[in-house]
């Protein structure tokens, strides 16, 4: 009798040492990459070694653990990224996210106070900067730090389904999906790295918001542009179900 | 700055090089010895010991050691470090910098215990 409930206490000390884990795992990617890379793993066994060192035997006792835990890498991640954001060779990481931003505000101010206008090419090649910029900070989110070429081309392949959806919506969108969807396979392929498929379909799933935001503004009311950006999200969700199996796949075809 | 030209510690990375003196040891390692053997009261959180060994392996104070204990008594994602003799030098620097300064708070108001009915 007693050894069963030795044993359901050590299940439960288990349970609550994995949960703990787990939340501190995810949690890392609030660090910048190259420190997570560096010593993300070593962070986290150490953390869980902090856990199992304070847990009792029902479970109890991690929750001033996991706050110091978790309040220490929050601040350490803002720190952080304060350092790399203003860094000299990551200046160009910073101007895309304050471009962003003000791209943001343009778009939302032409909404509000012009929607008819939207359709002009001047708000064209407005929205076409706001994806250029997405795409770049994508591209940067997934992996890589610098604004490429290769970003640019990225964003500029999304145009014809923008041109397409402002007559055909379900077509433009369904361009921009598989686009998306590609991009985010091809992201995940490439890194082999955990959640680098995740990262790519939250990434696109953001810019599937964005562009069918984008397209569908100028032909529908706001009931059909509200559910277009939750078909967006719901493709980004989608995305990063595919490509987290496509990364477990490469991951098991690397270190079988 | 010190009297040298060499940026200051923190406070954090100083206990590091205070925790490393003994010998080697891995993260975990670091942190028990900081909490409970300094008795300073002071908590090291694992997000600020490793940003801190990360700017001390960078300074050269101190590196990662591939000795390892036993496979059965080791994690492979455990990393081990090593004080170097700049870490040393370093470390005793700073505790000369506080002994300096202890020296002076002795010597000055604050640290003269008062008297029961003499303050006024």
């Amino acid at each position: 009798m007693r050894g069963g409930n030795g044993t359901a206490l050590e299940a439960g000390n288990g349970r609550a040492l994995h949960r703990a884990d787990r939340l501190y795992a995810r949690l890392l990617w609030l660090l910048p990459g190259d420190l997570r890379r560096e010593y993300g793993a070593a962070m986290r066994q150490t953390f869980a070694d902090l856990c199992a060192a304070r847990v009792d035997a029902r479970g109890r006792g991690l929750t001033p653990v996991l706050a110091h835990g978790l309040a220490d890498l929050v601040g350490g991640a803002v720190s952080e990224w304060t350092v790399t954001l203003f860094a000299r060779d990551r200046w160009h990481r910073s101007a895309a996210t304050g471009l962003c931003a003000v791209a943001g505000l343009l778009v939302l101010y032409s909404q509000v106070r012009y929607p008819a206008n939207l359709p002009r090419i001047d708000y064209l090649a407005q929205y076409l900067l706001l994806l250029a910029i997405l795409a770049a900070l994508a591209h940067g989110f997934a992996g890589r730090a610098t604004v490429s070429a290769r970003t640019v081309c990225c964003a500029l392949a999304t145009l014809p389904g923008w041109l397409a959806g402002m007559r055909f919506p379900l077509v433009g969108f369904g361009y921009v999906a598989a686009l998306i969807l590609a991009g985010a396979v091809g992201a995940a392929r490439r890194d082999g790295q955990r959640y680098a498929g995740v990262r790519a379909g939250v990434a696109g799933g953001v810019l599937a918001g964005v562009t069918v935001l984008a397209v569908n503004v100028t032909i529908g009311g706001a009931v059909l542009m509200f559910a277009c950006v939750a078909a967006g999200a719901l493709l980004g969700l989608a995305a990063s179900a595919g490509t987290a199996v496509a990364a477990h796949a490469t991951r098991r075809s690397l270190h079988p | 700055m010190t009297e040298q030209g060499e940026p200051r510690l923190t406070e954090a990375a100083f206990h590091i090089l205070l925790a490393l003196s003994g010998r080697d040891r891995h993260g975990y390692e670091i942190l028990q010895v900081v909490e409970a053997q300094q008795g300073t009261g002071v908590r090291l959180g694992t997000t600020t010991l490793y940003r801190t060994l990360r700017g001390l392996l960078r300074d050269g104070l101190v590196e990662e050691t591939d000795e390892r204990p036993a496979p059965d008594l080791d994690d492979q994602r455990r990393r081990y470090y090593r004080l170097t003799p700049a870490g040393r030098a370093a470390a005793h620097t700073e505790v000369e910098r506080l002994r300096r300064l202890l020296a002076a708070a002795e010597a000055s108001s604050v640290a003269r215990r008062r008297t029961p009915g003499l303050a006024h």
